[in-house]
């Protein structure tokens, strides 16, 4: 095999690889906020933002734990974890809106600075999306906001 | 002959020998061990499990059993399996001690295997557990190292041996045709809290019941052909409904209800257990998802169709509203000019969207105690609501026939939430149902 051919094969090669990968995004856009709207019931109703930094904007308007506006900076391990989800969601390839037939659920809607997806939860809905919002309750409800 | 003669003595005298050998064979020290401490079954089986001695023992060894289900969750019920254990060296000859929560490992021996029954009943459940400890019976000729540890012990339902298609109900029901009656189709296996054992034990039947009571008062061709429930008032969920043919048009529709609205007192925050539905929020919820059925079916209120067709009448995303459908009449009445005088919708939730102010305003009419004042222009935009229900003969015909069948209760906080947008001169808030003295607030200012 001549160099030129095993050149050309590394190439492709790296160029498979990082085709493979295109699901996981390397930057990240923040920041991205989160609003968990209202239910026929008492679900928590509220909005926050997530900064680059691992910082948490929260304004808990009903049902929270803490209402009102605060300000938290998650852990360098609830933020890495929350990045190893939020990595998989590339909202510029999901629609803009989920199913909303479903009535009374509560709508989730996650922002960043180019889009958007609302959606209420249920079988349609990406996995990607579910995780990263049931971890994020996870984490807000440690921090004492939920 | 001599010969044979000679060759028996040899071998009697052998044979002797072995069994002289055997009487004098003496080990009291060991270490006992089990090969798995979680173990589980289908119901109806046998639940097995496996000891070893690391040394034979010239003297036999007893093992007493207890049953505990202290701290369980999802415990097991008494009539769902034998506390009484059945051993076997050999998994083939089984046989039980006259106590029969013990044992024998008998001497010589270094396995035992030990199973227990399980009862096959037709009751739908959730996967149950209990605790078994296997204790040696004390016996100071023994030097024993006891490596046991308690064992976590499941059975699963042969029944319903299912989870919901759905993530976080706890059970599904199919709903017989006419409302006749039900199946369990599908039970959670991993449940997390003691108020969800009580209702898959028993608490989810009035619910059911209750519920096909009311499904009955739809009109025969709009089915409710599912039925869902979770039992977590921490969720905040009270409900939700769907229609489940999607894009077909027809009317079979699904029910979900949080039931820990009717068994826990979601207005207080230790959230103590009531009476079935006693402070009546859950019925309010029930009415209020009944009030979506009513008026979103396919049957009086909505014309099915697909993308790009025309409509000339209200349209959401269930199809194009009938002109003299309920939501058609209530966009023309409250949308098109939306009222201005406050309280405008009876409740916060009800501001979401219009599919959500007419449903409450549905429950929210069912649940008045009091006759409706009649509305005039000048009343809040919650006071017409309530009139626009009451005018629909259908809908004001319903409220003594819900009422039948649930207590009802303002739902928490949507009727605080009006109480603090309507305030007299003083600032003092006014009662939503005292429409009198909101009309008078409104004419001073
Ligand atoms: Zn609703």
């Amino acid at each position: 095999m001549g160099r030129k051919n095993q050149m050309m094969i590394y190439g492709l090669l790296l160029i498979m690889l990082t085709n493979s990968c295109t699901s996981v995004q390397s930057v990240l856009p923040f920041p991205v906020s989160v609003s968990k709207e209202a239910c026929k019931g008492k679900c928590p109703v509220y909005k926050i933002i997530i900064l680059k930094s691992g910082e948490v904007d929260f304004e808990g308007v009903k049902n929270t734990k803490h209402t009102g506006r605060s300000k938290v900076l998650l852990s360098k391990k609830e933020f890495q974890e929350l990045k190893q989800v939020y990595k998989t969601i590339d909202l510029s390839k999901l629609k803009n809106s989920y199913d909303q037939r479903i009535y009374d659920l509560p709508q989730t809607v996650i922002k960043n600075s180019n889009n958007s997806v609302s959606f209420k939860r249920n079988q349609s809905v990406p996995i990607e999306l579910i995780k990263f919002v049931e971890l994020l309750d996870e984490i807000l409800k440690k921090n004492n906001l939920l | 002959m001599k010969k044979l003669f000679i060759v028996t003595i040899f071998i009697t005298v052998f044979a002797i020998g072995c069994n002289k050998d055997d009487d004098d064979f003496m080990n009291l020290k060991s270490t006992l061990k089990i090969e798995n401490t979680i173990i589980g079954a289908l119901e109806g089986k046998y639940l097995y499990i496996n000891l070893s001695l690391s040394d034979e023992l010239s003297k036999d060894l007893i093992l007493k059993a207890d049953f505990s289900t202290e701290g369980v969750i999802a415990y097991i019920n008494d009539e769902d399996y034998k506390k009484e254990l059945e051993y076997s060296t050999d998994g083939k000859t089984w046989q039980k001690e006259t106590n029969t929560n013990q044992v024998k490992f008998k001497s010589r021996t270094s396995n035992l295997k030990i199973r227990i029954p399980t009862i096959d009943d037709d009751l739908p459940e959730t996967k149950e557990e209990f605790k078994l400890t296997l204790t040696p019976i004390a016996d100071t000729d023994l030097s024993l190292t006891n490596e046991l540890s308690e064992i976590k012990v499941s059975v699963v339902d042969n029944e319903v041996n299912k989870n919901p298609d759905e993530k976080g109900m706890l059970m599904e029901f199919a709903i017989a045709d006419g409302y006749t009656g039900y199946t369990v189709t599908a039970i959670q296996n991993q449940i997390s809290s003691s108020l969800e054992k009580e209702v898959i034990d028993e608490k989810y039947k009035r619910p059911v019941e209750d519920a096909l009571k009311a499904f009955k008062l739809l009109s025969p061709s709009v089915k409710v052909v599912k039925f869902t429930i979770l039992a977590d008032p921490s969720s905040g969920l009270g409900g939700y409904v769907y229609n489940t043919t999607g894009e077909k048009g027809v009317d079979e529709w699904l029910m979900g209800m949080n039931i820990g609205f009717a068994y826990v007192d979601v207005t207080t925050q230790e959230g103590g257990t009531i009476p079935f539905n006693d402070n009546g929020i859950y019925g309010n919820i029930f009415t209020h998802e009944l009030g979506h059925i009513i008026t979103l079916n396919f049957d009086k209120q909505i014309t099915f169709m697909k993308e790009g067709d025309a409509c000339n009448h209200y349209r959401n995303s269930e199809g194009c509203s009938k002109p003299n459908s309920y939501v058609n009449l209530f966009n023309t009445d409250f949308y098109v000019t939306p009222p201005t005088n406050e309280p405008t919708h009876v409740t916060g939730y009800a501001k979401t969207n219009l599919e959500e102010d007419i449903a409450e305003s549905f429950a929210h009419y069912v649940t008045q105690e009091t006759t409706i004042p009649v509305s005039t222009n000048a009343s809040s935009g919650a006071l017409q609501k309530l009139n626009f229900i009451k005018g629909k003969s259908e809908l004001d015909d319903l409220k003594s026939k819900i009422k039948t069948i649930y207590k009802l209760g303002y739902s928490d906080p949507g009727q605080q939430d009006i109480l603090a947008k309507q305030v007299d001169k003083n600032g003092k808030p006014i009662s939503c149902l005292n429409h009198k003295a909101i009309l008078k607030a409104l004419e001073k200012e």
